[in-house]
């Protein structure tokens, strides 16, 4: 019974020409005398036959140019180099919001948060830039001026320099325009050293 | 393996596009059956064709020359039938009659000659839907193993290759196929 289940399989392997020539041999011998194998066989053997009467289809040649021709440009286009964005291609695809329309809240709100926080940076870097100045103006109006040893004016930067004479040398600088200059320049020169000679220094070019 | 091939496949390799072409019409008609005879469907079997030659071409660099390329080709074409299976849950066929009334210019009957009359052509197309649907619903490895032995006519041997498997396997895969087979097709068939 073991060796007619071990054949069944051989059976199959015969009929798709799958056995070596003394495998074959060997079933022939037992299918002459097993009549359930030999049963089997001619069942397999009628299987096979009805199994090749489906119908087989095969493409045209027109059909495989045009499956040609498709994959063509498919392969093509996987070719192409990919064309590499400058970095103002870039930049403009964040300022212009050049996503999908998932991403453009997305970085609209990321764009504002940034723009905040500049914002944010330099109004206080310039409030303690005017802080110090006012400290150091009204530290200097305080104290015992003795002389104004020199101004100096540069028209290109439009800083002026000056040099004071106090208990200890002392020189502020900054631009003309700075009403804390112009109140020290006030103060100093018309109100309480007018009389004093100050040098007014040209600042030397390169 | 014959030198030409392994020169077109050197230069496939190398990104010859032109090279890659020649190697897919050496081998595209019989592929394109196989997917035919795994999906049954020309309108599926069109689009595995590019997705099959679309991989081969991206992958055509890993091949090493261990195995002949045709069953390399072959795997990719089995794999993708039976992925492209697990994806499609509803599983269409096409009627064999738009290509048994010979209006269909871009599919044709192989073995015409062997259909003789319209009683016999009738009969012939019911046995042959009956046989797809049995064979449709084998396991995809079973189907596939089935189908390249019986329609396609590999030895058990390069199936085993093409399968990425042992040859027992493969027998085993075979006979539980036709087991399956016998049983869907009894009531049918002269047997």
């Amino acid at each position: 019974m073991e060796k007619c289940k071990k054949n069944r399989k051989l059976i199959w392997l015969t009929i798709y020409n799958e056995l070596s020539s003394e495998q074959k041999s060997q079933l022939e011998i037992h299918l002459q005398a097993c009549s359930d194998c030999q049963s089997d066989y001619e069942e397999a053997l009628r299987l096979r036959r009805a199994l090749d009467e489906k119908i087989q289809v095969a493409p045209t040649a027109a059909q495989l140019e045009a499956s040609r021709a498709e994959l063509h440009q498919r392969l093509l286009l996987l070719s192409q180099p990919r064309l590499q964005k400058s970095w103002f291609d870039k930049v403009w695809q964040i300022v212009s919001l050049d996503f999908a329309p998932s991403w453009r809240f997305a970085t609209a709100v990321a764009l504002l948060t940034f723009g905040v926080l500049i914002g944010n940076f330099y109004s206080r870097k310039a409030a303690t830039e005017y802080n110090f100045y006012q400290q150091q103006i009204s530290e200097l109006l305080e104290s015992n001026i003795s002389n104004i040893e020199s101004v100096t004016y540069d028209p290109v930067t439009r800083q002026v320099a000056i040099e004071l004479n106090t208990l200890n040398d002392f020189t502020i600088q900054g631009n003309i325009e700075k009403p804390e200059i112009q109140q020290l320049l006030a103060h100093s020169i018309v109100v309480r050293y007018q009389n004093l000679s100050i040098r007014k220094k040209i600042p030397e070019s390169d | 393996m014959g030198n030409e091939e392994e020169l077109l496949i050197r230069r496939a390799q190398r990104g010859n596009l032109k090279a890659f072409e020649d190697l897919v019409k050496r081998y595209d008609e019989k592929i394109m059956r196989l997917i035919f005879n795994m999906v049954s469907d020309a309108e599926d079997t069109r689009d595995i064709y590019q997705e099959v030659f679309l991989k081969a071409y991206q992958s055509i660099t890993n091949f090493r020359f261990a195995s002949e390329f045709y069953t390399w080709l072959y795997r990719i074409a089995v794999n993708t039938c039976i992925n492209f299976r697990k994806r499609k849950t509803i599983v269409q066929h096409d009627s064999l009659d738009s290509y048994l009334d010979g209006n269909n210019d871009n599919w044709q009957i192989l073995n015409t000659s062997e259909i003789r009359n319209p009683e016999e052509q009738l009969i012939n197309k019911e046995l042959s839907e009956q046989i797809q649907k049995s064979i449709d619903r084998l396991p995809a490895r079973q189907k596939s193993v089935f189908v390249l032995k019986h329609y396609h006519g590999y030895k058990l041997s390069e199936i085993a290759v093409i399968m990425n498997c042992s040859e027992g396997t493969v027998k085993n895969y075979m006979f539980r196929a036709v087991q399956k087979l016998k049983i869907s097709l009894q009531g049918y068939q002269q047997l």
